[in-house]
């Protein structure tokens, strides 16, 4: 099996290798059976990265400890799903995951493609299929995940007791979809610019992309952050890890992409800006690859080191390269059909927040980046804290979040002052109730005073358009109450959608600024019938009870919990001994709450029997979930086929599709 | 919307171009003075050595390695250990919570001050997460 798989990945390499070259030489020379062979190279490669897919997680599932790979990662006593997620634990695992992906991504748009954007389409594939052509010469010549040992043990090292979480099972291919993703409306971008068709055509095609590549990518970091809360242990859920900053990066790009893209389509203005916005989102989430992978950032999650990191940041200087030079080249034919018609529009305002997106993304990356900066520079390598993070993009969030509910305020094109007050009335005012309602909850700092009416301001904002979209539906449509808000989302996806995912990252900000600012902690060394008190919270301990399982000895601490003085069950934190690899694990004691949670760590047992505790009472964090879930319903309202696409298709303008459809009807 | 004479797209775009010039030096003043209140020296062991007393008291970033057999934890909460590059060694004190993957011979990255007993003290504690387990020889 584990042969097939290595023969199979060497013929996709050079498979995906013919597809890149002859779909360029079919477009350029016009040739079509050679368009139809570059096809057919496609889905061999599909075919064959199956395979070889399929064949590792053969060798995953029967345990077939002879291959490097199944033997580093798994062991005899992991159970199945842990073991076939051992496909993405390691480096060779998780580059054939990247590579199958993309792989599929570019049947998929084979698929999109058989009857539109003849020009563009060979192009793109031609541009996938270098990149996959690239990742699958790291497999076979660095990174074998059929590498073979000399002699085969008994029984594998096993996955990392830290990784044996049903986290390992959705958070990596999650935030994998998300990266590889972005290579899609890249291909189309420099299809774009290599074709010289540079109008609206591949903003349309990758639209769908774009959008499904930035909910992953932003899913996925929320589940790694739910992951770090819940297992790791220390009381948060974001550490401003270079790991974590590297798959948030192209998520706050992707998100000025997907703003400023809706300009292109509906103004023909910053044609540029959208290619440069997709060539920074693609290089930024190989740039994530290489941290992640490569390991060229000092980080605690940077998996591994070796010239993976540098092959890839030599992939990121080609691409740069290239896809500069090409948007160079086309300057002259990228004018704006359009001129900023007023300062305030929806335009300007959909620019300023690209402007904060990418602003942040940048500090973050100079933060990231920083160590290597200064070493280059100074000689000697600096560091920034975590609190340089929050300090830089606290208010940028702000504005962000500011902006996210003046834009849906304002009209596009320009808009009339009297107009814009009369949007901003209600919002206003809710965020003008909220200041002085916090201020008589005790709450005195400026950065919670601001921040959470800025927040007021966006839902109020976000619930008008969806009142005001019922009003108008109910009076105009004659729809029933009850119908009118389903009708009023299905009629323009796009549009309500965004608003759901606003109000979804209404919900996370909210989570996340009471965590940064409102989170309190307690430690202290208990005997028991001895007491700590945190929040409102207090924490008795009851004693300590020991057990062993087949596999592991288990510590828990049994603590009695009073809320306000009132009794209120127990929690017991544990620590876990894992025999045979001699590691511990924490198992937390958490309970959520949609007001907060107490979350209570076990760090250590003396030999005294005293126990050593840490507890947090973290304010609000389950809305960050719950906010995660209302941005995936939002984003796959958003992604559902519309009628305006259909339009779009047919290349009409709105008052002539109206006409159309209303002639059908 | 009510329509309003045009402005010269010059003027338009001029306070654009200024509202925009805020913004990004806004950003820029921010990440300036982050970097100037949040930066702190990545040292090795042999940097740090060098340096000598000249970095008593700044905020420094280490990384090594956990010595065999010297992590002692006192009854205040503290942990006491010894970290080494190969050839240099410090003795580390740390008062938080330890991380389930510290142990001997684990790579550390510490937060901390030199103090001039030669200890330095970390406030916080960072261990390697492997992504995979290599058995202790």
């Amino acid at each position: 099996m584990a042969d097939i798989g290595y023969v199979a990945l060497s013929m996709a390499f050079v498979l995906a290798a013919y597809a890149a070259v002859v779909s360029l030489i079919a477009v350029r020379s016009g040739q079509g059976d050679l368009w139809l062979s570059a096809r057919n190279a496609v889905w061999a490669a599909v075919a064959l990265t199956s395979v070889a897919s399929a064949a590792l997680v053969y060798a995953l599932a029967t345990r077939d400890f002879s291959l490097r790979y199944v033997a580093e990662y798994t062991s005899r006593d992991l159970s199945m799903p842990l073991t076939l997620s051992a496909w993405w634990a390691g480096q060779a695992g998780s580059l054939l995951l990247w590579s199958w992906l993309l792989a599929v991504f570019a049947g998929v748009v084979l698929i999109q493609n058989r009857r539109q954007n003849k020009e563009l389409t060979p192009y793109t594939v031609a541009v996938i299929m270098a990149v996959l052509a690239f990742f699958l010469g790291i497999v076979i010549f660095a990174a074998n995940p059929f590498e073979k040992l000399p002699a085969t043990p008994a029984d594998g090292l096993g996955l990392n007791p830290l990784l044996q979480n049903k986290g390992m099972l959705y958070h990596p291919p999650t935030l994998y979809l998300g990266y590889v993703g972005f290579t899609v409306p890249y291909a189309y971008a420099m299809a774009a610019l290599m074709s010289g068709r540079l109008g609206n055509e591949w903003i349309y095609a990758s639209r769908r992309w774009a959008l499904f590549a930035w909910l992953f990518l932003g899913v996925g970091n929320l589940l790694g952050a739910q992951w770090a809360y819940t297992v790791l242990g220390w009381g948060g859920f974001w550490g401003w890890d270079p790991v974590e900053n590297a798959s948030l990066m192209p998520w706050l790009t992707g998100t000025a992409f997907l703003h400023s893209a809706m300009i292109q389509q509906r103004r023909g203005m910053l044609k540029v800006w959208n290619l440069a916005l997709i060539i920074a989102t693609f290089s930024l989430c190989l740039f994530g690859t290489a941290v992640t992978r490569g390991g060229i950032l000092s980080s605690v999650h940077a998996f591994s080191t070796g010239p993976l990191g540098w092959a890839l940041v030599g992939l990121i200087a080609a691409v740069l390269l290239v896809s500069l030079w090409l948007l160079w080249k086309r300057m002259p034919g990228l004018r704006s059909e359009h001129e900023l018609d007023s300062f305030v529009s929806r335009e300007s305002s959909f620019l300023f927040n690209n402007l904060i997106l990418v602003g942040a993304a940048f500090a973050i990356f100079w933060g990231s980046i920083f160590p290597l900066l200064s070493d280059a520079v100074r000689g000697s390598s600096v560091t920034v804290e975590p609190s340089f993070y929050n300090q830089v993009t606290g208010p940028i969030f702000l504005a962000m979040i500011v902006l996210m509910g003046l834009c849906p305020l304002i009209g596009w094109r320009k808009a009339s002052r009297e107009n814009l007050v009369r949007n901003a009335l209600i919002p206003v005012a809710m965020a003008l109730a909220v200041a002085p309602l916090l201020y008589g909850q005790g709450v005195r700092s400026v950065a919670a005073l601001l921040a959470f009416p800025s927040m007021a301001f966006v839902a109020a904002a976000g619930l008008q358009e969806f009142y005001r979209g019922v009003r108008a539906r109910v009076r105009g449509h004659g729809d029933s109450l009850l119908w009118a808000l389903p009708r009023l989302v299905w009629f323009n996806k796009p549009r309500y959608g965004g608003q759901i995912v606003h109000l979804g990252i209404i919900l996370i900000a909210m989570g996340v600024a009471s965590y940064f600012m409102y989170s309190t902690d307690a430690s202290g060394v208990l005997a028991p019938g001895e007491s700590l008190s945190v929040g409102r919270y207090e924490l008795t301990l009851d004693g300590i009870e020991q057990r062993s399982t087949e596999t592991r000895d288990i510590i828990a601490a049994n603590l009695a919990v009073t809320r306000d003085g009132e009794p209120d069950g127990a929690i017991a934190p544990e620590k876990v001994l894992f025999r045979s690899q001699r590691s511990v694990m924490t198992n937390i004691g958490l309970r959520s709450g949609l007001r907060e949670d107490l979350y209570v760590v076990l760090s250590s047992v003396g030999e005294d029997g005293r126990a050593s505790i840490q507890a947090f009472v973290n304010p609000l964090v389950t809305w960050i979930w719950i906010g995660g879930g209302v941005m995936l319903a939002g984003t796959a309202i958003a992604f559902w086929p519309d009628r305006r696409e259909r339009r779009v298709a047919l290349h009409l303008p709105e008052m002539e599709f109206r006409a159309l459809e209303a002639s059908r009807a | 919307m009510i329509p309003t004479l045009p402005k010269a797209a010059f003027f338009r775009r001029k306070r654009f171009l200024i509202a925009a010039l805020i913004v990004v030096a806004g950003i820029g003043a921010l990440i300036y003075v982050g970097v100037r209140g949040g930066s702190m020296y990545y040292m090795t062991l042999a940097e740090l050595e060098a340096q000598g007393d000249t970095v008593y008291g700044d905020k420094i970033r280490l990384g090594a390695t956990v010595v065999d057999g010297s992590i002692q934890s006192g009854g205040d909460g503290v942990t006491r250990f010894v970290v080494t590059d190969g050839t240099n060694t410090l003795r580390v004190s740390y008062g938080g919570s330890l991380p389930d993957t510290f142990r001997d011979g684990a790579g550390v990255v510490l937060q901390g001050k030199l103090t001039p007993s030669g200890t330095f003290e970390a406030s916080s504690l960072l261990a390697k997460c492997p992504s995979k387990y290599k058995p202790g020889e």
